[in-house]
């Protein structure tokens, strides 16, 4: 297989933040080729001047009254943190102590 | 009528799921046990069997009362389950609150739309009181603040929730196989797959331990499992239906719809969900039809296109061509003009759908970072870095990786010209064949799968034989159309066969017409598993 396209593959994974197993390294990024190969197919078509269609409604972004309504409570928000107080979602460290 | 009264009172019942998937409830007396068998076996089938509206008619006439129709439904699941495991969580706590609750509204002449009916919900929906898992791990233990919109218009109509149904993962996958929690089974031979992703869905219906079922469709994830079960299934038109609280997959593409035993309950649960939300701002601001009112018009008149492309593929089982066919020559019996018709860009739907989906995927599931709910794994002397990749790896099973990966790599920088946007402009293309066609012809017949039934494990060494099994079905969620699968019968195996009808935009009255017609020639619907 080519082995350009696997790199890529492999880049995907770890901009996607997935740490892939020896196992999962070879059978999730072969399949995930053979998927982009696969896909080529579309290259037969000819879509020069053709726009693409990324959502198949086109609306005008529709406004509501300028009202205060009453969205999700703090306590509501924070109930399913896996760590957290009453006011914030807590995380480990984002700058390493070195 | 004592026992019955303790019933009416109880509070403290708990359902256990072993890891066989084994249902039991666990404080349930055995008194109030007895009573609720003895809600007589003719009766209690009577019920497991009626149609969502003639429950509801029942319930509303006072002929039967939601907790007695809830009753039958518990004991159906917790006899069934073990062969089945359509469900992830029953709660018949919170079903025989509700039950009550819509037992005083009947009392009080307010019984609504769907007043005592059980309804089974995907598990991708939010739901205040019961856990949302969406089939992953990764959302293990989460309890979601607030209640998806279609489901709370259910509560508002009178539906008993009965519990959450089995999915592949984050609606992934055409078998029911990638749920984190084991496989569903297909109630007509529990050695195949039901299909998916609205694997638990289906099943339940087919195993009458629902009469109504709320799925969604991203590629085909309700007609098709509701082909391989012999159940209704529609994916409404984009936008018709609120997506507020319902956890995204593909957010283009995604669509909650109905699914049932019989194509008017579809049309009545349809009634329910469907309409304007301002919590949905891509829902369509255009009025409900009664649907249900409109099922019985008959399909003189109406014309028909055949497509000929997918009927006539390679891949589709000769039964299945030959109930599409003998669904054509029906639909022309009773009146419908019938002709053949083409779309010269269908075999481009599965490429530029599994760029499309899998590309919003990617950025969707961004959200699963262990910071704000489900699972967290923690790297120690790691920093946020490595609790998100840990949670990730962790969290998510292989199918769902595949397609983080997938989309990944579409979108990346040097690719997304050639992968993604390559396949929005194959979408217009598709759209257009679409529109082409529907200038001569009201509705579209066609296969929803090209076979009738999945062996369990099949096909997970080879996902794109996989993927093949939604060829005929998600063409429509890329143009945004409806369509409906309805059963027609079963094969020479014994599996069940759908036959899809699809229409344009906002054709869901015609949809039901025609699908109604179909039914009420074969009345699958008065068929049963054994289990």
């Amino acid at each position: 297989m080519d082995e350009q396209l696997l790199d890529g593959v492999r880049q995907a994974a770890e901009l996607a933040k997935l740490d892939l197993t020896e196992a999962e390294s070879e059978s999730l990024v072969s399949q995930v080729a053979m998927m982009l190969s696969y896909v080529r197919i579309l290259d037969d078509l000819d879509l020069e001047n053709i726009e693409g269609t990324s959502h198949v409604r086109t609306f005008a972004q529709p406004l509501r009254d300028d009202k205060v309504v009453q969205g999700m409570t703090k306590p509501d928000g924070l109930r399913n943190s896996p760590a957290g107080d009453e006011d914030f979602f807590i995380v480990p460290g984002i700058m390493s102590e070195d | 009528m004592d026992a019955i009264g303790r019933l009416l009172d109880l509070r403290e019942l708990t359902v256990i799921v072993d890891e066989q998937g084994n249902v039991t409830f666990s404080d349930l007396p055995a008194d109030i046990r007895e009573v609720a068998r003895s809600i007589s076996g003719v009766a209690m089938n009577d019920i497991l069997t009626m149609g969502a509206g003639q429950l509801r008619d029942a319930v509303r006439n006072r002929e039967l009362s939601p907790v007695e129709v809830t009753t039958a439904f518990l004991e159906r699941v917790e006899a069934v389950e073990p062969q089945v495991h359509a469900f992830l969580h029953v709660d018949p706590e919170l079903a025989f609150d509700q039950a009550r609750k819509t037992e005083a509204d009947v009392m009080a002449g307010r019984g609504g739309v769907l007043a005592g009916v059980p309804v089974a919900v995907k598990d991708i929906f939010d739901t205040r009181d019961m856990p949302t898992t969406a089939g992953s791990r990764v959302l293990e233990g989460f309890r979601p603040p607030f209640d998806a919109t279609v489901v709370a218009r259910l509560r508002k109509a009178g539906a008993i929730v009965l519990g959450k149904t089995n999915m592949d993962e984050f609606a992934m996958g055409s078998t029911g196989e990638h749920s984190a929690y084991g496989p569903t089974r297909n109630p007509w031979d529990t050695t195949m797959s039901p299909g998916g992703s609205s694997s638990g869905s289906a099943a339940a219906l087919a195993a009458l331990q629902a009469p109504l079922a709320l799925g969604t469709d991203t590629g085909g994830s309700i007609r098709q499992p509701a082909a391989l079960c012999g159940v209704v299934g529609m994916k409404p038109t984009y936008g018709r239906v609120s997506r507020y609280g319902l956890i995204a997959f593909a957010s283009s593409l995604d669509q909650a719809g109905p699914m049932a035993r019989r194509v008017e309950d579809a049309a009545l649960l349809l009634q329910v969900i469907a309409g304007r939300d301002p919590l949905d701002s891509t829902s369509l601001d255009v009025p409900v039809p009664d649907y249900a009112s409109q099922v019985n018009a008959g399909v003189s008149g109406l014309r028909v296109g055949l497509v000929r492309d997918f009927v006539e593929q390679d891949g589709v089982e000769p039964d299945i061509r030959k109930r599409v066919l003998e669904t054509a020559d029906v639909l022309k019996e009773k009146g419908a003009l019938v002709r053949d018709v083409r779309l010269p860009h269908a075999g481009y739907c599965i490429a530029a759908y599994y760029i499309i989906a899998t590309a919003e995927a990617s950025s969707n599931l961004a959200r699963y970072d262990g910071v704000r709910y489900g699972l967290r794994r923690e790297v120690p002397q790691g920093g946020l870095d490595a609790m998100y990749r840990a949670t990730r790896s962790e969290g998510f099973g292989g199918e769902v990786k595949r397609r983080v990966i997938l989309g990944t790599f579409v979108l990346s920088e040097g690719y997304s010209e050639a992968y993604y946007q390559r396949a929005t402009r194959a979408r217009t293309l598709i759209r257009r064949d679409f529109e082409r066609v529907f200038r001569d012809v009201d509705v579209l017949l066609m296969p929803t799968s090209p076979v009738a039934a999945v062996g369990i494990g099949e096909r997970a060494a080879d996902p794109l034989s996989e993927y093949l099994l939604d060829e005929f079905t998600v063409c429509l969620n890329l143009a945004g159309l409806p369509g409906i699968s309805v059963p027609v019968g079963l094969d020479h195996a014994g599996h069940p066969v759908g036959v899809q009808i699809a229409g344009p935009p906002l054709s869901e009255v015609d949809l039901f017409r025609a699908a109604k017609a179909v039914e009420d020639e074969f009345s699958f619907y008065t068929e049963f598993p054994d289990l």
